[in-house]
């Protein structure tokens, strides 16, 4: 089953691949050589859309191009693009993101184009001195957290574009993520009782989560999904921007900075431990472990249709989320032995393409 | 924050138990300064007065011991105005007096409610909302000084500036952050100058960071916004001539704004590449970094600055040099704690900055008595003694 999995992904993004070729090719766009975005782990996500890399024929403008003729992605691409022109024109939004240029918008033949100006970077995020990424990241909370829809008009204006999470919500979710692990692994006494403990965290702390909600946020807050060029961060993926609890886009970069850079996780869970109220801090930690119930489902469900080394290596990705969800239930760093072995055993199973698809991504 | 001991300041005598309604507009989990400002009021206030805080918002950071009545943010306009005159003259019925933050989105109720319960009501100007707004959404580029001679041909910005005037005339007092705002205040919103008391906000913006922090000898932090009222180029251009004795000379320019080409190209022309960064916003933790590691804060602004650099630069001991104009002259003169240049004369600038980042002792000296400057003016110490008599001549009339 789980070979049907990557076969028809790879079948279905050659046909579209050869029909994209073409369709760019009338429009005046080329495709580069190598397209890591197509390759590696990408078939996991079930998201029928091709992220090509490019150049614009008449100048040779880099380009990045959304391809997709599945209608589900097709109003995915809609609504990403309707949140970036109402970001530009909301006039609460004063402090915000920059966005690549958006170069052309068309349908054609059935399917998406959407086509925006490849932003360069001096260097990856992780490749800059620990206070640069410190301030980049406290930068873009900030610009995140001077959105808050509180008013009747604000409100009007964001229900028709984004997704509004409320503490319910969050509670919901994580009751959904937690029945759908049991159900893979419900021999695991200790993920369970780890998963009700999450539970029981979030259940005893939803007025915490409501008084910090109504923030524009970035749930998948990573440093593949943004670029730093001079002092402008230009957000790549506005798919994932909803109004929550403004520690939801933290949250998921603690979480990732926990496996990519201590020092950063540390760094700003001391800054909001020492200069914001103490039940923002517990706001981040009741998102740091929403975010991680979150990536344990998203690693279960992939078990059906990971194959070889990858069925391995996500079996182990649940095992380490886990531990440091573990960790943050109870308020302490991840052990480093734990991250390092973590590390060795990725890193040996990690294929090729998906070796290439992580270079200068972070 | 600073903290301060709350027994210390009624030790002094101030020992008057009052029933004060803070009435705000903004207050946490909001970010901005008068939201923050507002909550470490009614704690500070609390600690010995009956303190009831009124906003509007959602949900609210909870303090202890704390009174805080929040009328629905999310209900239209005109709903939200009436529930929040409605609770305030609820409140009122059982305080003495109500302390306002602003004069524009809760002015108004707070007036009806200052003539139907007869009691006193002080509005604190925190900032001009019709400015602040008209700012933001770029339909000024000018200062105030300027904005509010000349605002913008929009109909709601006017509206906003006459609902702020009407408030202002019909308060009992008004409170304003320098003397130089109530000169401004009295001018053109026509509000009587003997209704307005000058009382400092307190600077306590201090951040805490987890990295470490070095003074760098020759690094020299200007701020924005990048328009021409805060004289931006006439720092690079300061810059450019210390270039010869000062090589690794930095100039950190912060702040977004229309100029920011032309003082790009302006860095281009005199061949300081290497010696000037615009970062554009930051955070108020590299703000604070920022301020830490850099020899002199060197302020050009023509006029009022709505971020009060000047104070955090106090906090911060770090050395300001700054235009020598009126309000300049009220924040940094009183205990020495800063130089001035003249603005007409630009080798002056150049002749300060050059001593301060020759003399290093230069340097220490104005940041011991800008520490005695902050606890002389710009303390919750200080701040609190002004309201108390403020409030208490209020309530013997």
């Amino acid at each position: 089953m789980a070979i049907s999995y990557l076969k028809n992904w790879e079948e279905f993004r050659d046909q579209e691949l050869i029909k994209a070729t073409l369709l760019l090719e009338q429009l005046g766009f080329s495709l580069d050589t190598k397209q890591v975005h197509i390759s590696g782990e990408r078939y996991l996500t079930g998201n029928r859309k091709l992220v090509l890399l490019g150049f614009r024929n008449s100048d040779q403008k880099p380009v990045v191009m959304k391809v997709s003729s599945d209608p589900a992605i097709i109003s995915e691409i809609e609504d990403e693009r309707r949140s970036r022109n109402i970001l530009k024109e909301i006039n609460f939004a004063y402090h915000i993101f920059s966005f690549p240029p958006e170069i052309l918008y068309t349908h054609k033949q059935g399917c998406v184009i959407f086509i925006t100006e490849f932003i360069e970077q001096e260097m990856t995020f992780l490749e800059r001195p620990l206070a640069e990424q410190f301030f980049i990241a406290l930068k873009a909370f900030e610009a995140q957290e001077a959105i808050h829809a509180t008013t009747y008009e604000h409100a009007n204006i964001i229900k028709k574009v984004f997704g509004i999470f409320t503490a319910q919500i969050y509670l919901e979710k994580i009751k959904e993520y937690s029945r759908d692990i049991e159900i893979v692994f419900q021999d695991d006494k200790n993920l369970k009782g780890v998963l009700d403990r999450a539970h029981e965290f979030i259940a005893n702390n939803l007025e915490t989560i409501d008084i910090y909600s109504n923030f524009l946020t970035h749930w998948d807050f990573v440093p593949h999904n943004f670029r730093v060029w001079g002092s402008e961060i230009y957000l790549l993926d506005h798919a994932a921007l909803r109004f929550g609890n403004k520690y939801e886009s933290w949250a998921r970069f603690i979480n990732f900075m926990t496996l990519y850079n201590e020092k950063l996780e540390q760094a700003l869970l001391s800054y909001v431990k020492n200069n914001r109220d103490q039940s923002e801090y517990l706001s981040l930690r009741l998102m740091r472990v929403f975010r991680l119930v979150e990536i344990i489902w998203y690693y279960t469900n992939t078990l059906v249709k990971a194959v070889g080394d990858l069925h391995t290596l996500n079996q182990k990705r649940i095992i380490f989320w886990t531990k440091v969800l573990e960790s943050v239930l109870a308020d302490q760093p991840v052990s480093r032995n734990i991250v390092e072995e973590y590390k060795r055993i990725r890193d040996n199973l990690r294929s090729p393409e998906e070796k290439e698809r992580q270079k200068k991504l972070h | 924050m600073s903290s301060f001991s709350i027994d210390y300041w009624y030790s002094l005598g101030h020992n008057i138990f009052m029933k004060i309604i803070v009435a705000t507009p903004l207050y946490p989990p909001e970010g901005e300064r008068i939201a923050v400002y507002s909550r470490q009021l009614a704690k500070n206030l609390g600690a010995k007065h009956q303190v009831t805080v009124l906003t509007y918002g959602y949900k609210i950071e909870p303090i202890n011991n704390l009174q805080v009545v929040v009328i629905d943010k999310t209900k239209p306009l005109p709903i939200r105005l009436f529930n929040y005159a409605k609770s305030l003259l609820a409140l009122a019925k059982s305080h003495d007096l109500i302390y306002v933050q602003n004069a524009g989105a809760i002015g108004l109720p707070a007036i009806l409610v200052k003539y139907l319960s007869r009691k006193p009501v002080i509005i604190n100007f925190f900032e001009d909302e019709a400015f602040k707004r008209a700012f933001h959404q770029s339909l000024t580029d000018q200062p105030l000084e300027v904005f509010l001679k000349h605002p913008p041909a929009n109909a709601k910005i006017k509206r906003i500036i006459k609902v702020q005037g009407w408030v202002l005339r019909h308060a009992s007092l008004i409170t304003v952050s320098s003397e130089y705002l109530a000169k401004l205040l009295s001018e053109n919103y026509k509000v009587s100058p003997e209704k307005i008391v000058v009382n400092h906000l307190a600077e306590d913006r201090e951040e805490k960071l987890p990295l470490p922090v070095l003074k760098n000898r020759h690094q020299i932090l200007a701020s924005g916004p990048l328009l021409d009222s805060s004289g931006l180029d006439k720092i690079i251009q300061a810059v450019a001539k210390l270039k010869e004795k000062f090589a690794d000379i930095q100039l950190i320019i912060t702040g977004q704004g229309q100029k920011k080409k032309q003082l790009m190209g302006l860095v281009q022309k005199l061949k300081l590449d290497s010696n000037v960064k615009f970062l554009g916003r930051v955070s108020q933790a590299e703000n604070w970094y920022l301020l830490k590691t850099s020899s002199v804060y060197v302020h050009n602004f023509s006029g009022w600055d709505q971020n009060d650099q000047i104070t955090r630069s106090l906090l911060a001991k770090t050395s300001v040099l700054a235009q020598d104009n009126v309000l300049n002259q009220e924040i940094l003169s009183k205990n020495s704690s800063g130089l001035l240049f003249s603005a007409t004369k630009p080798e002056d600038l150049v002749s300060q900055l050059d001593k301060i980042l020759t003399v290093e002792s230069l340097g220490e000296g104005l940041t011991v008595r800008a520490s005695q400057n902050l606890v002389d003016n710009f303390s919750w110490e200080f701040h609190l003694n002004n309201l108390n008599s403020i409030f208490s001549s209020l309530l013997k009339k």
